[in-house]
């Protein structure tokens, strides 16, 4: 299997350590690039700004890890007016277009349309709760 | 934890860069933070940024970029500011040239307020009166007080 990108989608508020750790472990021996992904949903400006402090932090976060593990990473924060799983679906679907990625890390308890997903694009998704990623014994919930 | 505007140098601000592409832009506002002491080791810090930029796009989009260094040759953590009216490639994601570039150095052992530094700077440049102002200004004292304004 091909990869040379991954999508490693995380919460702006919930830390992923083991999550990036493995993301960046994956990437190392292929060369891959990681895409650090987190969307903002919150529409309301005050908490979003708030929020948008925290998602950054966690994407520096991750970035340097990657940085000190020799990674290349690009890093992005979308944003979301609206909260539906269909919404969060097409941004999945759309970035994974747009950057062409071989697979998606998704280190989140959000809802996300399977059958949706699964209709867009046909590369691997890898699903984790964040609150299993601290967890050594972390298990794949879902490969597609 | 230090403000924006109590780390960007008051005498860090280059209205029109000269250079035209990014290792040329970065230079020159190295330069700045070389020629105040910041920066102690030009070589070590030089390969620090370059590395970075081998391996990310430090072009955040909506024409930023944020190159940027933590290593033990930087003694405290500082930003410069350029603005390229022309606009600089950084391989920005969205594809589009950067015309506001901060160069954040921070000292090997400061991760935690370079990580804020990083995100707060990320946050503050996402608004868009923040941006047009910063592309409209006239003086370097207005860098400062936009700034303060947004943050």
């Amino acid at each position: 299997m091909k990869l040379e990108k991954i999508l490693l989608y995380v919460e702006p508020k919930t830390a992923v350590d083991t999550i990036s750790r493995f993301t960046i472990n994956l990437a190392r021996p292929n060369n891959a690039r990681v895409f650090v992904l987190s969307i903002i949903l919150h529409p309301m400006q005050k908490i979003k700004t708030r929020i948008d402090e925290q998602a950054w932090k966690r994407l520096y976060e991750i970035e340097e890890d990657a940085f000190e593990a020799g990674i290349k990473i690009s890093l992005l924060l979308e944003e979301l007016e609206k909260i539906s799983r269909d919404n969060l679906t097409q941004k999945l679907i759309d970035l994974s277009k747009s950057y062409q990625v071989d697979l998606i890390i998704f280190a989140s308890n959000a809802k996300i349309n399977i059958n949706k997903l699964n209709s867009g694009i046909t590369i691997p998704i890898f699903i984790v709760p964040p609150q299993s990623t601290n967890n050594p014994d972390v298990k794949n919930k879902s490969i597609q | 934890m230090h403000k924006i505007s109590e780390i960007i140098l008051s005498d860090g601000v280059v209205l029109d860069v000269l250079g035209t592409e990014k290792i040329a832009v970065i230079k020159e506002l190295a330069q700045i933070l070389i020629n105040k002491s910041v920066v102690t080791n030009p070589d070590e810090f030089f390969k620090a940024i370059l590395r970075r930029e081998n391996l990310e796009s430090t072009g955040i989009g909506q024409g930023v970029a944020i190159p940027h260094a933590r290593t033990s040759a930087v003694k405290n953590i500082a930003i410069v500011f350029g603005r390229s009216k022309a606009g600089v490639d950084f391989s920005s994601l969205d594809g589009q040239p950067s015309h506001l570039i901060f160069l954040i150095a921070a000292p090997e052992d400061k991760k935690t307020e370079y990580i804020m530094t990083l995100a707060r700077l990320s946050k503050l440049l996402r608004k868009n009166d923040a941006r047009n102002k910063l592309m409209n200004i006239q003086s370097p004292q207005e860098v400062i007080e936009t700034i303060t304004q947004y943050e």
